[in-house]
């Protein structure tokens, strides 16, 4: 499961996953009023944070789209029961969409699934 | 429509060609600067989404019968207002370029065009961004960004046709297949329509002009303009009849086109 930091009320939470899978991808929003995104992830009982960096340009995407953040993701920082963050791709746009559908992805985040 | 009608009667009045007391009509090739305007300008505010006005006046002058330089010149005005923002987007712009005529002339009294053509186009504009907004899970960012100028340039190819409806009255239309060149960045807003580019969501911008034109007839000629098509080698220096061929139905002293009576050329001065 995973939800936004301080973000406690009922229907914050981005992502609910029963499933047993190891590995799994989700789509998570970046902040649009501040230069940092946290989030909680909850893996096996066990909770732990990470935050984001980014610098972020309002930017017209189109017509039909209206505008939306253009964010470039700059560090991440992370507690206990998480192993690393490795930055794959640090452009976050309307297009990460679509690499998310094939297969792209943009942060990849590693869980210490067992007590370390 | 007592106006329109009138302006019709007063434009066939100056058209020299309308003349009166002339026992025997001769018919003459008139030439001259065509000064027009672009009626799709009005039309397409009711076609497209955003609110937008525009006007467009176009004009030509001949140049050795099938070529055409051309300008043309317009100002845009786009107010899109919509549920996420409200953007602005106003200027002129030019264009300049030539057509070239690839029909052949019938006859002296025929001026209709099938073109083909290339345009250089610039355009300097501001635009700006009133309001906008964009909501996620985090919340709703606002922000709106300042009016800004620009500038753009592109080039065209066009195709078209224009006819002489009545006497140095002419209504055509054109397409045109427009390439982006270059144009001024703004990291926030990158400007979707361009005034005298248009939307510039595709890559290859198509656009079409409906143009009513008036040719003021300011040369009178009898001699028709060389066809592209049945263009010939020069012939030796020494023959300066080198433009007329008495097999040419093009050849204004050829007779067999009805038209150019009273007139022999001097290859048929001969007997």
């Amino acid at each position: 499961m995973v939800r936004g930091y301080n973000k406690l009320a009922k229907g914050d939470t981005l992502v609910f996953n029963k499933f047993s899978a190891t590995e799994f991808k989700v789509g998570l929003p970046l902040a649009v009023n501040t230069d940092t995104t946290g989030f909680i992830v909850f893996a096996n009982g066990k909770a732990s944070s990470f935050w984001l960096k980014h610098t972020m340009t309002f930017q017209l995407i189109s017509q039909s789209c209206g505008f939306a953040p253009n964010y470039d993701l700059v560090a991440s920082k992370y507690s206990s029961f998480i192993d690393s963050i490795r930055i794959f791709d640090p452009v976050v746009n309307p297009k990460s969409a679509e690499k998310y559908a094939t297969n792209g992805q943009n942060i990849t985040v590693y869980l210490h699934l067992t007590t370390p | 429509m007592d106006k329109i009608l009138r302006s019709i009667f007063i434009l066939l009045l100056l058209s020299p060609a309308a003349g009166f007391g002339q026992g025997k009509k001769e018919v003459w090739r008139y030439e001259g600067p065509r000064f027009g305007i672009d009626l799709s300008r009005f039309l397409m505010p009711t076609i497209q989404n955003a609110t937008k006005s525009a006007f467009e006046i176009q004009a030509d002058y001949p140049y050795k019968g099938n070529f055409f330089p051309t300008v043309e010149v317009g100002y845009q005005n786009v107010d899109d207002l919509k549920d996420a923002f409200h953007y602005t987007n106003k200027g002129a712009y030019g264009r300049i370029g030539v057509d070239v005529n690839i029909n052949k002339f019938e006859s002296l009294s025929d001026n209709d065009l099938v073109f083909v053509g290339f345009r250089y186009g610039f355009s300097r504009f501001s635009h700006e961004t009133l309001a906008s907004s964009y909501t996620n899970y985090w919340g709703t960012l606002q922000s709106s960004f300042p009016k800004k100028n620009m500038g753009a340039h592109w080039g065209e190819l066009v195709f078209g046709l224009k006819g002489e409806l009545l006497p140095n009255i002419f209504f055509g239309w054109s397409v045109r297949a427009k390439f982006l060149l270059a144009s001024t960045k703004d990291p926030n807003v990158t400007p979707y329509v361009i005034p005298g580019l248009g939307y510039t969501a595709s890559e290859v911008p198509f656009d079409f002009s409906v143009t009513v034109a008036y040719r003021i007839p300011l040369i009178k000629t009898k001699k028709m303009p060389k066809s592209l098509k049945s263009a010939r080698p020069k012939r030796s220096d020494s023959d300066n009849d080198e433009e007329l061929d008495p097999n040419d139905p093009n050849n204004p002293y050829n007779n067999s086109n009805g038209y150019g009576g009273g007139q022999r050329g001097r290859n048929q001065l001969q007997y």
